[in-house]
This record gives structure tokens, C-alpha cells and sequence, in this order.
């Protein structure tokens, strides 16, 4: 647990992180819905469990670039937060949404 | 002396261009390296290996007796390094104290208040980053790792760029982190002010290092000297008479 614990950035850090997945995954699930309606006329939010496998991934990337484009890679490296983690916080919120609108029968 | 860090026989090649060939660094307790060497000779290159942030073509880091072929940034930071680039540390968009803040809990070390005290951040600990001067930035980037309380601290030029106020705030800074066992690696070009605050000098030239010894030592070193120092500024170092700013030239004890 220590381990882990010493893997993560502190709280104010995984919050802003955590925050910062949710939102891309919003922006990038908007963009895929909006593509599936102008492609085939109607508005549907399901999508199929690979492509929002993908999309949480693409999240966890898009994650990884925001933080470097914050330049906050460097001072994370410095709290001992690797590149993964960063990529994994950002994937969380992605998956917790995509399992939720599954749960609730959007999809 | 305690070996806290140790980057052996480094060799780097950026798209076959050979930068360094067999460089070694050691940083030892309570000790101040200056890494010296001309622009290009690889000295930022040999510290990012060491700390982990670029992968060597050769050689191995040794880090608190751990032996790590492919050194990670944020491995070694967990155990004690910390690394202030040249540049780009901190986060345009987060404020001084969220900084600080963050280093404390990150490790439980608590000495947010007092790195600010220390580094004379204090007065504007709740601005962004991104609105301060390259003064006030170095000064909150060496106070992150004043509240880190690192066993080893590898510093890439912290006096570039930097008025002379600060940086005597930020040498002092540095000695005192020495001070408390804290080993230290420098670079930069400002030589006068780092051999003041080094105890030993590693000259980085032609793709390896030579460990000149004390700072008086290297300024006598000729081909130090010769290739790098200039004649004039060598005897002046060496015979402790070190110009001020403005001035003739003052002695220094």
C-alpha cells in the first residue's frame, strides 16, 4: 500500500489529474458521438465495448500530452510519479464513465 | 566521504553525432561538484542521464549502492534524487505555494515554510508561476527542492541567466543544503561565482571527465586552463582575485 501510495502524486496533484481525464474523455466522447451522427443521421451514445476501450486509452495518451504541455512531466518525475501513472490517472475517469453509461443503459 | 551517485563510463550519441564517449560523475555527501565544460560538451546531456530522464548508450548510474543499467527520473526520485533542469521545472498555470505544497506532502517532509523563508519566495507564494521572472522562478524551483530535503541534487545551470542577488541567495542556498549532507552537482558558465561555492570541479571536455579536484587546483590545471578558462581568468582564479561586477577587481579571502 505504501508502494503504491509513493507511486501516486500527491492528492491535489491525482484530484487536478483525475479531473483533467474526465474532462478529455467528455471532449473526446462528444467528438465521437457527434462523428456517428453525421455519418449516420441519428444521435446515439452507445458505442461498441472495443471502440470505448480505445477511446479511454486514447484518453490516458491525450492525459500524458496535457501534462507535458503543462510542463508538468518534470515536477511529477521529481515526486516520483512515472509517465504510466499519469497515463492511468487519466484513464480512470474514462473507464468509470464508459462502465456507468453501460450500467444505466445508454449504450 | 559517502558515494551517493555515481554515472560510469556514459557514453551518448544523438543521430550519430557522439557527445560523450566514457564521462563519469560522482556526487558525495555534504559535497558540491562543479560540472564545467564548454557549451555542447554534454554536460546537461550527462546529468539527464544520470538522473534518468535520457537513456545512455553506454555505461551505468549507481545510485545510493543500486546499480541501474536504465535509470528512470521518477525511480530515483522516490529514493532521494532531485533534478532541477534548465529550464521548465515548474507549471505556468499552478501557484508558488501549490508547488511547494505538493513536495511536502508528496514526502511527508513538511518544509514548504520554510524552503519559501529560505529561498525568499514568501512574498508571493500565491502567484502562478507563469507570472514571475526567471529570478523569482530559479529561486521557487530551488526552493521545491529545499522542501524535498534530497540526499542528492543535481542543479543544470542555476545561476544562468540570474542577477547577482539572487545568485548569492541561491549559492548559499545550495551550500546550506550541502551543509545538511545533501550532495550536490552543478553546472554553468558562471565560473567565478561557482568555483566560490564548489568543493570540487569535474571538467566535461571532448566526450569524457577529468576530476580536476579543488576549485584552486583546476584554475592551475593548464590545459584546463588553456582550453577552457582562458590564461587571464585562470590566474586571476588562481590566485583568488576575482573581478566584481562593475569593478577593477576586488581579493577574495
Amino acid at each position: 500500500m505504501s508502494s503504491l501510495r509513493a507511486r501516486l502524486p500527491e492528492r491535489g496533484m491525482t484530484i487536478a489529474l483525475l479531473r483533467r481525464g474526465a474532462l478529455l474523455w467528455l471532449l473526446a466522447r462528444m467528438l465521437v458521438v457527434a462523428g456517428g451522427a453525421a455519418l449516420s443521421g441519428h444521435v446515439s451514445l452507445g458505442i461498441f465495448a472495443p471502440t470505448a476501450l480505445a477511446l479511454s486509452l486514447a484518453v490516458g495518451a491525450m492525459g500524458l500530452l496535457d501534462a507535458r504541455r503543462r510542463n508538468e512531466h518534470r515536477f511529477l518525475a521529481n515526486l516520483g510519479v512515472s509517465p504510466l501513472t499519469i497515463v492511468l490517472l487519466s484513464i480512470i475517469p474514462a473507464l468509470v464513465a464508459e462502465l456507468a453509461l453501460r450500467i444505466a443503459g445508454l449504450q | 566521504m559517502t558515494l551517493v551517485l555515481r554515472a560510469d563510463s556514459i557514453g551518448k550519441a544523438f543521430g550519430g553525432r557522439s557527445v560523450l564517449t566514457a564521462a563519469t560523475l560522482r556526487a558525495y555527501a555534504g559535497q558540491i561538484a562543479f560540472l564545467v565544460g564548454r557549451n555542447g560538451c554534454g554536460k546537461s546531456t550527462l546529468l539527464n542521464i544520470a538522473v534518468g530522464a535520457l537513456e545512455a548508450g553506454d555505461g551505468i548510474v549507481t545510485f545510493k549502492g543500486r546499480a541501474y543499467l536504465r535509470p528512470t527520473w521518477h525511480t530515483l526520485a522516490r529514493q532521494g534524487l532531485y533534478y532541477l533542469p534548465d529550464r521548465d521545472l515548474l507549471s505556468p498555470s499552478r501557484t508558488v505555494r501549490q508547488h511547494l505544497s505538493a513536495v511536502a506532502r508528496q514526502f511527508g517532509s513538511g518544509g514548504a515554510d520554510a524552503a519559501a523563508q529560505v529561498c525568499d519566495v514568501a512574498p508571493f507564494l500565491d502567484r502562478r508561476c507563469g507570472d514571475l521572472s526567471t529570478g523569482e522562478r530559479r529561486r521557487v524551483e530551488v526552493a521545491t527542492a529545499v522542501a524535498r530535503k534530497p540526499e542528492c541534487l543535481l542543479a543544470d545551470e542555476p545561476l544562468r541567466h540570474i542577477d547577482p542577488r539572487d545568485r548569492t541567495l541561491i549559492a548559499k542556498v545550495l551550500q546550506y543544503m550541502a551543509s545538511r549532507g545533501c550532495a550536490v552537482v552543478v553546472t554553468g558558465q558562471d565560473v567565478e561565482d561557482l568555483f566560490d561555492l564548489a568543493d570540487s570541479v569535474v571538467w566535461c571536455t571532448d566526450g569524457t571527465t577529468y576530476e580536476l579536484g579543488s576549485p584552486g587546483t583546476a584554475a592551475s590545471n593548464w590545459r584546463f586552463a588553456a582550453t577552457y578558462l582562458g590564461a587571464a581568468r585562470a590566474a586571476r582564479l588562481a590566485a583568488g582575485f576575482v573581478p566584481a561586477a562593475g569593478e577593477r577587481g576586488t581579493f577574495r579571502e
